[in-house]
């Protein structure tokens, strides 16, 4: 019995080794992927969810009123696939059903689909999810694209980011994997730029005999370049806005302290002050070129200065026709984080380490991220920027997040508007900010402008701490997809990285463009050039906004997994646009950048732009949850702006408390948990960065 | 003699179902109703205990025991729901206060209109703002009190001129007009409607008892202080229970239209609070769901004390 039992156990053992034999072979066969090829002659159907919010985004067309195509034949109905998707279906052999809820916001759409176990649909995308697309996929709810990139699918994908390993390493997962392809902007290029109104400069500083207003002007702001941070000298005193071009201030002088220093503070005296304090300092032939033009040479109590003299001649800017004019606006208040931007230009302040508001980030010498909120040196400029507002320097609306408007519509774009209502100076896109009036009528005068100069990273430079990112929106594949599902979808993803599929998303349909033409842009590039057929029907069914007519009727520029060119708004942009993009383009203008170039200073990570989204693990993600506000208190940001509204002026509606003092602003957020919710990120930035 | 054996309770009550089978019939979709959209939903409220993962469901998602219950009482968001608390309590206490009386109020005018014409108007414009959507009011409410450089309400206006607003006050941040313009906002979208049972408990009321006052010569407001109002109590007072039962679970959809950031400290319920830390800003369900929990419980012990005290102050309660 013993002999039998020992044989069988013997019997086992021998079995057992040879099975762990055969598990080491076929873990050594692994190692070296098989590949995979799809058989494009099949037809295979892919079910895709793609939300933004917004029915006219989505894959399928949505306006009551058919599109004719350019072949006078073809008709876009409502509910049909948007002409682009209908041409792709057919180049990838798939059929492509759209399960989008229409007006659904991707956030609510990832939790749905989360909910019932990703199976409703083969693809997921949408704006802003990128983060859940990555944190769900390394729970396993989406196809590794790493493994389908080493199987040999997607391989113009996988050369695009051996090409661009900043962009590889901001979309890795701690765990080394890529889930999903996001909408990548166009990289390396300007995003917004400051815009003014040319005439208003001019005619208060180019006139010798103005009439201008002799209303009380007070003033609050004590300026930033004062005392021992003159700027003179080596302290900015020579500054190069363009290669060969230097401008000298001349002397010490503070234009602030000069306007506070006047016995009377009128529209007239102010602006004879700041005449005469660039007369003092600068050699430019015409006073408004300290402002306007390729040699500008402001810094942010130069740019007060002139907001103030704004501010204070009304009447004389408009001709009578407005009693109050509002120097700085932003395009809405939901924008209100852009005036926030001004931290660049009081010493270097960082505020966004990404093109989006909720990037509140940094990259410290160590490498290490930091919060950009809660420094003392925000704090402080907050300080600042309720000075100004105090004076009536910002448009007021801006803070109310109750009003919907668009101040820029107001503002800049309805002068001739019965009690037109008149903005100066704002931070935008350049092609929509000076585009050309609706109506002949209505003269435009806005121009884009150099950036403030300042002491930024411990180097005197322009710069604009805004750039085009990487965006978190874009697109992932449901591990529950079949097989076949999954392989066609990677070749669809792939389709948007080949030279074909590039100029369809970024472009439209071969039949919108002009043959054998091309469009060359201020950059000198050549891109595909629009024949009249999308002008005309741009104009018609969008009000001429190309962006939209690409996106809304025909399917393309999509958020989805693609690199977005900037070629298609060249071709929509008046005149003044492009001057503004050549006037920046040929400035020593920096901005910030994945692989963070920049003139040597204090740090070297400064101009680092920040990845889209953090990996967090599921510990992380419940450390968040259950021991910090940051995220899920919007009262936390309001104080930020409270404190811009109502600190200078001491007025707080009752019950509205204001931190005192930098300690007591502080505390808001450690109360918060900002504490662990900075170590947090930063333990998740570092693991993300060991995986590079 | 016979002894008559008891009837099994379950055949007692198959021979009642089958002998009133179109009562139950009526009575049956209700009952799914009540299973389906009541009940079943209750299955959820596991997720109060977990660190709920939409991926992993309600049953996959971790067990976590009481931790969200000690994060929204003792933890982080302490500070967000005492304050949400005591606001739930407050503006049901401001509601029953100024909201509860004028319906009765606007009940016993109507009764007291001689013409029927005029009665009816007066009734259908007082009703009118119930069928308008909270959006709708709100929206209307915001336009009337908003000030800003671009346009200002004429309440607003109005307010400022008579200098109960100061001039540059936004009326929509200030914490201070929040209680106010929601009550009043709730008076004049419900009044007009709540009034209608309290107009057909009236109109229950015995003519008889009037014409005895009368000929005790009793005044007009005899009548209504001995009878319209003793003949109103028992609606009154279950309508005062079923409102003390909803004491909070106070209007969440006009409180989250109207509230902004800045008014939060006197504008905060319980209801929105479940919504922001539940839902918005990738929210945490579980502790949506615990805040919910809480909420109910309350109201539930609110609603069996209220009816014990109805019972035994004014023999009259719900069950």
């Amino acid at each position: 019995m013993k002999k039998q039992i020992m044989f069988s156990l013997v019997g086992v053992l021998m079995m057992g080794l040879f099975a762990c034999s055969n598990n080491t072979s076929s873990s050594s066969k692994s190692t070296s992927t098989p590949q995979i090829s799809d058989d494009l002659s099949k037809p295979v159907s892919l079910r895709l969810n793609l939300a933004y919010g917004n029915r006219n985004q989505t894959l399928t067309y949505q306006y009551n009123t058919p599109l004719t195509m350019p072949d006078g034949v073809t008709v876009i109905s409502q509910g049909q696939l948007k002409p682009m998707w209908s041409y792709v279906a057919k180049e990838i052999n798939a059929s492509f059903k759209d399960v989008t809820t229409q007006d659904q916001k991707a956030s609510q759409m990832i939790t749905t689909a989360a909910a019932t176990g990703f199976k409703d649909a083969d693809i997921y995308g949408g704006n802003s999810i990128a983060d859940n697309l990555m944190n769900y996929g390394v729970q396993g709810k989406f196809v590794d694209l790493t493994e389908l990139m080493a199987q040999g699918l997607m391989p113009d994908v996988k050369a695009f980011l051996d090409a661009n390993p900043n962009i590889k390493s901001s979309i890795t997962a701690y765990n080394g994997k890529i889930y999903h392809l996001p909408y990548i902007a166009e990289i390396g290029e300007f995003a917004r730029d400051f815009h003014m109104r040319e005439s208003w400069v001019k005619n208060l500083l180019d006139v010798s005999s103005a009439n201008y207003d002799t209303d009380a002007f007070t003033t609050y702001y004590k300026g930033f370049w004062i005392n021992d941070n003159a700027r003179t000298g080596d302290n900015g005193g020579t500054v190069t806005p363009k290669e060969g071009v230097s401008i000298t201030k001349k002397t010490n002088q503070n234009v602030i302290t000069l306007m506070n220093d006047l016995s009377s503070k009128t529209g007239a005296t102010l602006a004879e002050c700041l005449k005469k304090y660039i007369k003092d300092n600068y050699d430019y032939s015409n006073p408004s070129e300290l402002y306007l033009g390729a040699k500008a040479a402001y810094d942010i109590d130069e740019l007060v200065a002139l907001f103030r003299v704004i501010k204070a001649n009304p009447k004389y800017l408009t001709s009578g026709k407005a009693t109050v004019v509002w120097p700085y606006f932003t395009r809405q208040s939901s924008y209100r984080e852009e005036l926030l931007r001004f931290g660049t230009y009081f010493d270097g302040i960082r505020v966004h380490g990404s093109d989006t508001y909720s990037a509140r980030w940094e990259i410290d010498k160590n490498g290490d991220i930091q919060y950009t909120y809660t420094p003392e040196k925000f704090y402080n400029m907050l300080n600042y920027l309720s000075d100004w507002n105090a004076e009536g320097l910002v448009f007021t609306d801006t803070f109310d997040s109750t009003n919907k408007n668009n101040f820029r519509n107001q503002l800049y774009f309805a002068d001739n508007a019965e009690n037109a209502k008149y903005g100066f100076m704002t931070f935008d896109f350049t092609a929509s900010t000076t585009a050309d009036a609706a109506t002949e009528s209505e003269v435009r005068d806005i121009v884009g402008v150099l950036p403030p100069v300042s002491r930024v990273n411990g180097v005197w430079q322009y710069y604009i701490d805004n750039s085009r990112v990487i965006k978190p929106d874009g697109w992932a594949i449901s591990s529950n997809a079949s097989q076949e599902a999954k392989v066609r979808a990677a070749t669809l993803f792939n389709y948007f990285f080949t030279e074909k599929g590039a100029i369809l998303q970024n472009y439209g349909l071969d039949e919108m463009l002009k043959s054998n033409e091309k469009f060359t842009g201020p950059d000198g590039k050549e891109v595909p050039a629009y024949n009249d057929w999308t002008l005309q029907t741009t104009k018609q069914v969008a009000n001429g906004d190309l962006s939209s007519f690409l996106r809304n009727w025909i399917g393309a520029l999509m958020p989805i997994g693609y690199q977005k060119e900037i070629g298609f708004e060249y071709q929509y942009t008046s005149q003044r646009g492009f001057d503004a993009w050549k006037l920046l383009q040929e400035s020593t203008t920096n901005i910030p950048t994945y692989s963070g170039e920049g003139l040597k200073g204090d740090n070297p990570n400064y101009y680092t732009l920040i990845p889209p989204v953090f990996s967090l693990t599921q510990r992380q993600s419940e450390t968040l949850a259950n021991e910090t506000t940051i995220d899920s208190d919007d009262k936390l940001f309001e104080v930020i702006f409270n404190i811009i509204r109502y600190k200078t002026l001491n007025n707080a509606p009752a019950s509205v408390t204001l931190p005192k003092s930098y300690q007591e602003y502080y505390q808001v957020f450690k109360d918060a948990g900002i504490e662990t919710y900075i170590a947090t990120y930063q333990a998740a930035y570092k693991a993300m960065k060991a995986v590079k | 003699m016979e002894i008559k054996m008891r009837e099994p309770k379950a055949k007692k009550i198959f021979k009642e179902i089958k002998k009133e089978w179109q009562l139950y019939l009526l009575l049956l979709p209700i009952v799914i109703w009540f299973l389906l959209f009541a009940y079943k939903p209750m299955t959820g409220l596991i997720v109060a205990f977990e660190r709920f993962e939409p991926s992993d469901g309600i049953f996959g998602s971790e067990f976590k025991g009481l931790s969200n219950f000690i994060n929204i009482t003792s933890g982080i968001n302490k500070t967000a729901f005492w304050g949400a608390f005591s606001n739930t309590f407050i503006i049901s206490l401001y509601g029953l206060l100024f909201g509860f009386p004028i319906p009765i109020i606007l009940a016993i005018l109507f009764s007291e209109i001689g013409s029927e014409g005029y009665r009816k108007i007066t009734q259908t414009i007082t009703y009118l703002p119930h069928f308008l959507s909270e959006v709708t009011i709100t929206g209307i409410v915001i336009t009337l009190v908003y000030s800003g450089a671009s346009s200002r309400g004429i309440v607003a206006q109005v307010l400022n001129t008579l200098n109960i607003v100061p001039e540059g006050v936004k009326i929509i941040e200030t914490p201070n007009y929040f209680r106010p313009m929601y009550i009043i906002t709730g008076i004049w979208k419900e009044s007009g409607y709540n009034s209608i049972v309290y107009f057909a408990a009236i109109m229950g009321i015995s003519p008889v008892m009037y014409e005895a006052l009368k000929v005790d010569g009793g005044n007009k407001w005899q009548e209504i202080r001995y009878v319209t109002i003793p003949g109103m109590a028992p609606t009154l007072i279950i309508m005062i229970i079923m409102r003390i039962g909803r004491m909070l679970s106070v209007g969440y959809e006009r409180v989250l239209l109207l509230y902004h950031p800045n008014t939060y400290v006197t504008a905060d319920v319980l209801s929105t609070l479940e919504q922001r830390l539940g839902i918005e800003n990738g929210g945490n369900p579980g502790i949506g769901s615990a805040i919910g929990i809480f909420n109910s419980v309350i109201g539930f012990a609110l609603v069996i004390s209220a009816n014990k005290i109805s019972r035994q102050v004014s023999k009259t309660s719900l069950w």
